[in-house]
């Protein structure tokens, strides 16, 4: 019982009497006043109050029942509401009570929700409350409940719709889930006119049950888009917001009650542990300002979740569990639960559950669309998660048992991309970006250090073996993605990156080593393949990288062919011919998505749409070729094919600009191509004098290569550059001049980076990422 | 504002009934019932409110009253409710000693504080919408200043109880504990600075708020 001793007395008093004023003030405002405003006016005692007033307004809390003149519950079964006549008790939720009811004047039956009075004590949340409610009464859609209308009458709020008949989703699964054997009892009646929906039931695993549940969060979806579009999230969709009407049809109930219910419901905890399933992890954090209608896409997911696996995506006893899982996005993987669900539909439900927004669909019309694929059999578009968000993902789970050091790794890699983005584009030469970089390698050196303790664990056992190895890829996956992310573009950091990328390459040659016989590590192997001749072009010509790129198409090239119904490897084997391959012309489609060349192009909004379509239709799922002469023959006509589209979609001018900048790209590889040497008429001497020079260059590069000295190889490529361009006569450099045009001062950061990364990390993910990077 | 605290007229004219009418008490009492439950509920501890129920023990305040009128309208040394509310203590106590035992002489170790509270401390505290972390947090809060409150003496206690919970005037908590309404206006303050101390030892400082 310290007392101290500054405190005492007159400052006792005048505590109190704060404190007194505090009281007051709360009682007579339909809002607490804010502790840090109010305790400003009291300087003196600040800090007593700071630590105090909270507990007070704790002890204040109005719990006194029946200030409300009229609740709900006394409105009693026949008694009348404005222009409702009550006819029935249909149920009692966290929200109040639903009444079927009669609209007097225009004899129609509705469903009538009365809302519980002690959310009306605000006036502002009331207000809001109101407006939603009302935005959501103008919303007109077959799978929309209705709304006739929202109101007050002797304080009570309502809220009429039309009366489905039929059950919530909610039901449905509780019916599924206490009686599998005979679900027809239950369902029957509902849905005894669609094929599609859940009567075919005989148990989650057949085929009927996941389309009747795809079918069902399909027609969801499209409400929901509707809504979307109108600016109106629900912001609580579940099972038990989705109703079934006596012909299948899906009905989704309760918009712009959501606001109501968080500060009710809650309090009930059975309902609200239920209700907190289904909800976005930005709800969960209780971000109000970044919940949008990715939340919906989120609680979609969920519903989907759910209703193919018949279990909730969390199972927690108490709220906080609850919500630190959602937090963290631990999800049992829902083919974990229910083995017979398709592949293709557990992507739709971990895409629409990431746990960034941003990695969820977009809108909730790409969810229904990929619903629609596949329900029409057709390959969606969602990809797994990405080998980042597993990595992460993995860290995150793994943090007290594993590699310390890879996570703090991890975490300073996070924290120096951030310093050093900054500070390499404001001052990109200074030391103090290279002492940030050379942290950052020390991080990667961790990281490496880590795998090879992983790798070592992984002689235990075959199986386990497999895992870690997935595990130290998946770290080392990232590792190269951030430093190619966060180092890639900075002229001084180059050398850095490309020094980091050299170490990893041993490590990804390792792999392939190690996936070699092993039939489950295929793609490991096909992807390590692929790191290595990526990393290999990157860091410069070297007599060993057109065997690498060769080694990587062909080990993706039969893997392709190994399965031939996997349109996602065909797709990752188009985008490796379109970033490895020789095929001429790849490089002005690799361009064109260029951020820098679209700027530099002025191409208007539309173009670069187009060009992306192009670039995705490039990429699109293979005819099915048998063999690898008629896959890369196919590509090649594809490849004709997107570049006259290309061309006719820019204007001449852009056109001729794109064919300058190319030529800027190529470097010096440019003085042996064809189409240089036909346009200026290069001589056979001065020819023979190229290849001496390019001979020569490339020695010297891949002795610089090999000694380490990789900072002099773009020196070598600049001297060779000079050496030809004094070869030429006057006549041909003015015509040279004329055919490179302006210097594009993006140039040398697109040659130097013949890959932009657009895999980012892994052939398996060519999406992700930055918008504009990403579209493909 | 100083002064004795006075009965209001309504219930000054509801004592002058009951001289001549006998359920005139009845309705008396009603009109003061809240305030006895209250009183009751908020120091009745767990061990007692496994043999008895609140309204047991409002049940013996209203019979002891009843016993005591005459004598109270007699001497009136203070107004009916907080006469009312003091009867109902003393019964209480002496259930206790009764049937607990002595070993609890601090009348207010185990008040509750509603639960029902929880979902409205999260909207006042945070100053938007409740959310559902919210709750649980305030839900902690809560266990926290039960905690603090119950660290208190017995004196503090009961004059937090008071002031934060029955709403009672320092004018009304001078006459009960006779000593003058500055001394019950400081030792409410005293109060408030120990319960800070010991919030902040339970971990609970505003700035986190």
């Amino acid at each position: 019982m310290s007392v101290p001793d500054t405190v005492h007395g007159e400052q006792e008093e005048a505590v109190a009497e704060a404190v007194d004023q505090f009281v007051d003030e709360m009682a007579s405002h339909a809002r607490a006043p804010r502790i840090d405003a109010f305790v400003r006016r009291f300087p003196a005692i600040q800090h007593v109050l700071r630590d105090v007033l909270p507990a007070i307004q704790l002890m204040h809390c109005p719990d006194t029942p029946g200030t409300a003149a009229v609740t709900a519950d006394t409105l009693g079964v026949s008694g009348t509401l404005g222009d409702f006549r009550i006819l029935k008790e249909l149920g009692r939720g966290g929200m109040g009570v639903v009444y079927e009811a009669e609209q007097i004047s225009l004899g129609r039956r509705v469903a009538l929700k009365t809302l519980p009075m002690a959310s009306a004590i605000n006036p502002v949340r009331l207000n809001r409350f109101r407006n939603e409610a009302q935005a959501a009464a103008q919303l007109h859609h077959p799978n929309i409940v209705p709304v006739y209308a929202v109101g007050t009458e002797r304080g009570v709020w309502y809220y009429a719709m039309q009366i489905i008949d039929g059950p919530t989703l909610a039901e449905v699964v509780e019916a599924i889930r206490t009686g599998p054997s005979t679900p027809e009892q239950h369902l029957s009646p509902t849905l005894a006119s669609t094929d599609e929906t859940f009567k075919t039931v005989t148990g989650i695993e057949t085929p009927g049950h996941i389309r009747g549940a795809a079918l069902l969060c399909q027609q969801a979806a499209r409400a929901l888009e509707h809504a979307h579009n109108m600016d109106i999230v629900h912001r609580d969709i579940k099972p038990g917001n989705l109703m079934i009407d006596g012909h299948g049809k899906l009905f989704v109930t309760d918009f712009g009650l959501a606001r109501f219910r968080n500060d009710n419901g809650l309090t009930l905890s059975g309902d609200v542990v239920g209700t907190l399933a289904y909800m976005s992890p930005e709800q969960a954090r209780g971000e109000n300002t970044v919940v949008d209608h990715r939340s919906d896409v989120y609680s979609l997911g969920a519903t989907l979740y759910e209703l193919t696996t018949l279990s909730r995506p969390f199972e927690e006893e108490n709220r906080a569990a609850m919500l630190s899982r959602i937090i963290e996005g631990k999800l049992t993987p829902p083919r974990q639960v229910n083995s017979a669900l398709p592949v293709d539909v557990e992507t739709i439900i971990l895409k629409s559950m990431s746990l960034e927004p941003g990695h969820r669909y977009s809108t909730v019309a790409q969810l229904a669309d990929d619903l629609t694929r596949f329900l029409e059999d057709q390959p969606i578009l969602a990809r797994r998660p990405t080998v980042v968000d597993r990595c992460q993902r993995w860290c995150r789970k793994h943090r007290s048992l594993v590699a310390l050091g890879v996570v703090t790794a991890l975490l300073m890699c996070v924290a120096l991309s951030v310093s050093t983005i900054a500070i390499a584009t404001e001052q990109a030469r200074t030391e103090a970006a290279l002492r940030q970089v050379s942290k950052r390698e020390t991080s990667l050196r961790f990281a490496l250090a880590r795998q090879d303790q992983l790798r070592v664990e992984a002689q235990a056992n075959l199986r386990q073996s497999e895992e870690n190895f997935q595990k130290a890829r998946d770290v080392l996956d990232f590792f190269v993605a951030s430093v190619d992310e966060d180092l890639g573009g900075h002229d001084s950091l180059r050398m850095v990156r490309t020094r980091l990328l050299e170490t990893s390459l041993d490590y990804y040659r390792d792999f392939s080593e190690q996936a070699q016989d092993k039939p489950r590590l295929q793609s490991q192997l096909v992807k390590s393949r692929y790191h290595v001749a990526r990393i290999l072009s990157e860091i410069g010509t070297s007599p060993e990288t057109e065997d690498a790129i060769e080694l990587a198409l062909r080990a993706q090239e039969e893997l392709t062919l190994a399965n031939p119904h996997d349109w996602r490897l065909s797709r990752d084997l188009w985008s490796m011919y379109l970033q490895l391959g020789s095929f001429s012309g790849t490089e002005s489609i690799r361009l064109i998505l260029e951020p820098e060349v679209q700027d530099e192009l002025r191409l208007s909004q539309d173009q670069v749409c187009t060009c992306y379509e192009i670039a995705n239709g490039l990429l699109g799922a293979t005819g099915g070729g048998d063999d690898i002469t008629r896959t890369r023959h196919e590509f090649r006509e594809r490849m004709d094919n997107a570049l006259s589209a290309i061309a006719s979609a820019l204007t001449g001018l852009q056109d001729e600009r794109l064919a300058q900048i190319e030529l800027q790209v190529r470097g010096s590889r440019v003085w042996k191509s064809a189409r240089v040497t036909r346009e200026l008429g290069l001589s056979t001497e001065q020819r023979r004098a190229i290849d001496g020079i390019d001979r020569e260059t490339r020695r010297a590069v891949w002795g610089s290569y090999s000694k380490g000295r990789t900072r002099q190889i773009r020196l070598h490529y600049t001297k060779a550059n000079e050496q030809i361009l004094a070869l030429l006569n006057e006549q041909q450099a003015a015509r040279w001049a004329i055919m490179i045009g302006e210097e594009f001062p993006a140039a040398r950061r697109l040659r130097m980076r013949p890959d932009p990364f657009r895999f980012s990390h892994s052939p398996r993910a060519p999406q992700n990422r930055t918008r504009t990077r990403s579209s493909f | 504002m100083d002064g004795k605290p006075q009965d209001s007229f309504r219930t000054l004219q509801a004592i002058g009934k009951c001289k001549t009418s006998p359920e005139a008490f009845d309705e008396l009492f009603k009109r003061h019932r809240h305030t006895v439950k209250l009183a009751i509920s908020l120091r009745m501890s767990n061990s007692l409110r496994a043999r008895f129920d609140e309204s047991d023990v409002v049940q013996e305040t209203y019979a002891e009253a009843y016993r005591r009128f005459d004598d109270y309208v007699k001497r009136n040394p203070m107004p009916f409710h907080l006469w009312l509310r003091k009867t109902a203590l003393e019964r209480l106590l002496m259930l206790r000693r009764k049937h607990v035992g002595a070993e609890q002489r601090s009348i207010a170790r185990e008040h509750r504080l509603p639960d029902a509270s929880t979902a409205q401390l999260a909207r006042e505290f945070v100053g938007r919408e409740p959310t559902p972390s919210g709750i649980v947090d305030a839900a902690e809060r809560a266990e926290q200043v039960r905690a603090a409150i119950a660290k208190l003496s017995g004196a503090d206690q009961e004059v937090l109880l008071m002031r934060n919970y029955e709403g009672l005037k320092y004018e009304e908590i001078a006459s009960l504990l006779d000593i003058e309404v500055a001394a019950a206006r400081k030792r409410y303050g005293r109060a408030l600075v120990r319960l800070q101390q010991f919030l902040i030892d339970g971990g609970m400082s505003g700035s986190q708020l």
